[in-house]
């Protein structure tokens, strides 16, 4: 009986054993060495490629099976050990760029990604000039941690693809033999973009790959970076190319870029309109038409904007003093949209098309102003009645106390 | 011609109760007479609450479409229409907190011992009936405040043992609060609860008619105040200063209307009852998931109402004031109960 129920606890334990059968001898082995050897199989273990069944010989090759690490590590097998940065590029692409493949997991998947990295200025230091100190897949995606992008913790969500830049264009040493500043990371982290990324938490703000694009040059329908803007900044884009500011295009010029700067771009103010240090001085001299209708611009912007906030202030106003102000602050969130409208107009550089948008807002002002106006007249009048009702019941209370008094005597 | 009235209605009733109160009937003057005031005080919130409720009738709507912007109707677009409403706000929350200081200051004074125990039992039951008042008509504007409080304030209900879920039911008119809801709790703000109110209101006043003002123990009384005018002078005289902080608080604090409710929206964070629901809420809010394995929800409400039980027995269980013996534990339970009250309210308005 006692050598049935041993026999009975080896069978269970060995079964055990059998259901574990698809850990690898690579796992298996690399998970009890040192930290450097180990945290591949740990970071692969959470990976996207895990939870699609690829395992460590799909790319390092060897096999699997063997059970000593010179067989497993057998080069007739196919282990290659770790792949060099061309090598990477194509094993990558082996599966990325095979629709097929590919479609299996994901029937939306992309797989145009090794073609636009070859075109890219990565791909052409890697695979044109051999020069393996540029970057490859791994270097953004990481080697083993590799994640889908939306997931938080991935090397290329969008709060933490300017991290996974920097750590090479951060590097200035490295960024010099390119011919590049390095400082493109630290101006980023000042601008507009970042502040929406990291302060308001906005996922949508532009980062480095919004720009540049995610594998290769410049992001679908942008033919270089500088046009890049206006995929996202439309109207800014319409106008602009209306405006006599396209001959730009011809003299050389970076468009936005010009007034804005790249890396670094600040949230646009009026001063950039301004004739004590705006943008526009850059490139034209008193006197100029243009330097007219930029200061017609500066004039009506600032103009608005002054009355807009004193609208504003005026609504908050009756708003604390307990009038009931949904209208007001509907008129006042039109008027604001339609301010923005009217600055956005800047970008036709004509004075009379600005002129017309602050005139739309201006109307909506009014009728905020004029609403406010009576609310707060008529707070007034309603503490003036108040006061006087209680001097009335004040005079009132008088005479009871003073009666009372003369009933008690 | 007044006398002439009078000896015409004399020919045809029996006027002896009111001449009892007109020309009889006396309150002990002593130091803490000026405490019988916040009865009347209370009756005065409470007369204001019928008149204002009565004007805000005409216009409300009692519909989810409907409903909320009534109420913006009346205040942007009805003369004084702001005033009423507002005043009604208001009045409801110091008509509460008049109930409580009449109650505490009767409890200190030992008001409630014998033969005044039901006069204490009815006070209770209008207090209880005033916090109803609260809760059915903090949703009548159907605001988002409104909405999400009622929400959580019947789910508590739900938690009573056996009838728990078919109470939450009766109360929503459904699993959910909606339009049904609405209707439910308008019928029951505007009939059910002034009917009921009125007959423990005539219950209360009857009794303090009948059997007169009680004179606190082993307090030195200097003479009577006759009721009629000189009490009633007085009682005036708090009516209109009630009168003029309502309005002042309707002019320079108009109660506030919110924003309409959105049923697909998730409750506003910090969500908190009104002052007079907060202690329930805190004790609801301390209670761990369990206690030995009953629900902590229901242990929570099981301790609410055994002390509301309390407070509503202690007329029979302080047998010393009944014999006309100072019952110093009772003072200090009052004075534990009331420091509780303040202080929890308090914290849970901060935390």
């Amino acid at each position: 009986m006692k050598t049935r129920s041993i026999l009975i606890l080896c069978a269970i334990v060995t079964f055990g054993f059998n259901v574990s059968g698809t850990e690898t001898s690579c796992e298996n082995c690399h998970i009890s060495l040192k930290e450097q050897l180990s945290r591949p199989v740990i970071q692969w273990r959470a990976s996207v490629h895990r939870q699609a069944g690829i395992s460590c010989t799909d790319c390092h090759g060897g096999d699997p099976a063997a059970e000593k690490t010179n067989a497993a590590h057998n080069r007739e097998k196919g282990w290659i050990g770790k792949p060099g940065p061309i090598r990477i590029v194509k094993l990558c692409g082996n599966c990325h760029a095979d629709e097929p493949f590919m479609k299996k997991y994901n029937p939306n998947a992309r797989t145009d990604q090794l073609r636009n990295y070859l075109t890219s200025n990565h791909g052409i230091n890697i695979i044109k000039k051999k020069d393996g100190r540029a970057a490859t897949c791994v270097s953004c995606h990481g080697a083993h941690d590799i994640l889908k992008a939306m997931n938080p913790r991935s090397h290329v969500y969008p709060a933490k693809v300017v991290e996974t830049c920097a750590k090479c264009h951060g590097n200035k040493k490295l960024m010099a033999v390119f011919g590049i500043s390095g400082n493109e990371v630290t101006e980023y982290k000042k601008s507009v973009h970042a502040n929406a990324l990291y302060k308001k938490h906005d996922l949508s703000a532009p980062t480095c790959n919004d720009c540049h694009g995610n594998h290769g040059a410049a992001p679908p329908g942008a033919k270089s970076v500088e046009k890049v803007c206006g995929t996202c900044h439309v109207m800014n884009r319409k106008l602009f190319d209306e405006s006599p500011h396209k001959a730009w295009d011809e003299m050389g010029l970076k468009g936005c870029v010009e007034c804005h700067g790249n890396h670094a771009i600040l949230h646009p103010t009026d001063a950039m309109l301004s004739k004590k240090g705006g943008i526009c001085l850059n490139c034209h001299e008193p006197g100029e038409e243009a330097f007219k209708t930029m200061e017609n611009m500066y004039q009506s912007l600032t103009q608005i904007k002054r009355k807009l906030n004193k609208s504003e202030k005026l609504v908050t106003t009756a708003s604390e003093k307990g009038m009931l102000m949904d209208d007001a602050m509907l008129t006042l969130q039109d008027a604001k949209t339609k301010y923005i409208l009217s600055r956005t107009a800047v970008h036709k550089f004509d004075g009379n098309y600005v002129e017309k948008a602050v005139k739309n807002v201006q109307n909506d002002v009014k009728k905020v102003h004029k609403i406010a106006k009576e609310s707060l007249t008529e707070v007034e009048k309603r503490r003036t009645g108040f006061y006087r009702f209680s001097g009335f019941i004040l005079i009132l209370l008088i005479l009871l106390w003073l009666k009372i008094r003369s009933m008690e005597r | 011609m007044l006398k002439k009235i009078t000896t015409w209605l004399e020919e045809r009733l029996d006027l002896s109760a009111v001449r009892h109160l007109t020309l009889e009937k006396t309150v002990p003057k002593h130091r803490y007479t000026p405490f019988h005031l916040f009865g009347g005080l209370a009756l005065f919130f409470f007369m204001v609450q019928v008149i204002t409720g009565i004007l805000l009738l005409m216009y409300y709507k009692p519909t989810t479409g409907n409903a909320y912007e009534s109420v913006k109707f009346i205040v942007t677009r009805i003369r004084f229409g702001w005033l009423i409403r507002s005043i009604h706000s208001w009045s409801a929350n110091l008509m509460i907190l008049t109930i409580f200081i009449h109650m505490f200051a009767k409890y200190f004074l030992k008001a409630y011992r014998k033969p005044r125990e039901l006069t204490w039992v009815s006070g209770f039951i209008l207090l209880t009936l005033a916090m109803a008042f609260g809760f059915t008509g903090y949703l009548l504007p159907w605001n988002e405040l409104a909405y999400f409080a009622t929400r959580v304030g019947t789910e508590s209900v739900g938690a009573t043992p056996l009838i728990g879920h078919w109470l939450l039911e009766l109360l929503r008119g459904g699993t959910d609060v909606t339009g049904i809801t609405l209707s439910r709790f308008f019928a029951i703000h505007v009939t059910v609860l002034p009917l009921i109110i009125i007959a423990f209101l005539s219950i209360h006043l009857i009794l303090v008619q009948v059997q007169g003002m009680s004179r606190p123990i082993e307090v030195k009384e200097n003479g009577k105040i006759p009721f009629f005018p000189d009490f009633m002078l007085r009682d005036l005289m708090m009516w209109l200063g009630a009168l003029v902080i309502l309005v002042g608080l309707a002019t320079f604090f108009p109660w506030e209307l919110g924003h309409p409710v959105d049923t697909f929206a998730s409750a506003p964070a910090g969500i908190k009852p009104e002052w007079y629901f907060l202690p329930m809420y805190q004790i609801l809010k301390w209670m761990p998931s369990s206690i030995v394995g009953i629900s902590g929800e229901l242990a929570g409400i099981a301790l609410i109402n055994i002390g509301g039980i309390i407070i509503l027995l202690v007329p029979f269980l302080d047998r010393k004031a009944s014999r006309d013996k100072k019952s110093t534990w009772f003072t200090i339970f009052g004075i534990l109960a009331l420091v509780f009250l303040v202080a929890i309210t308090v914290y849970a308005r901060l935390y």
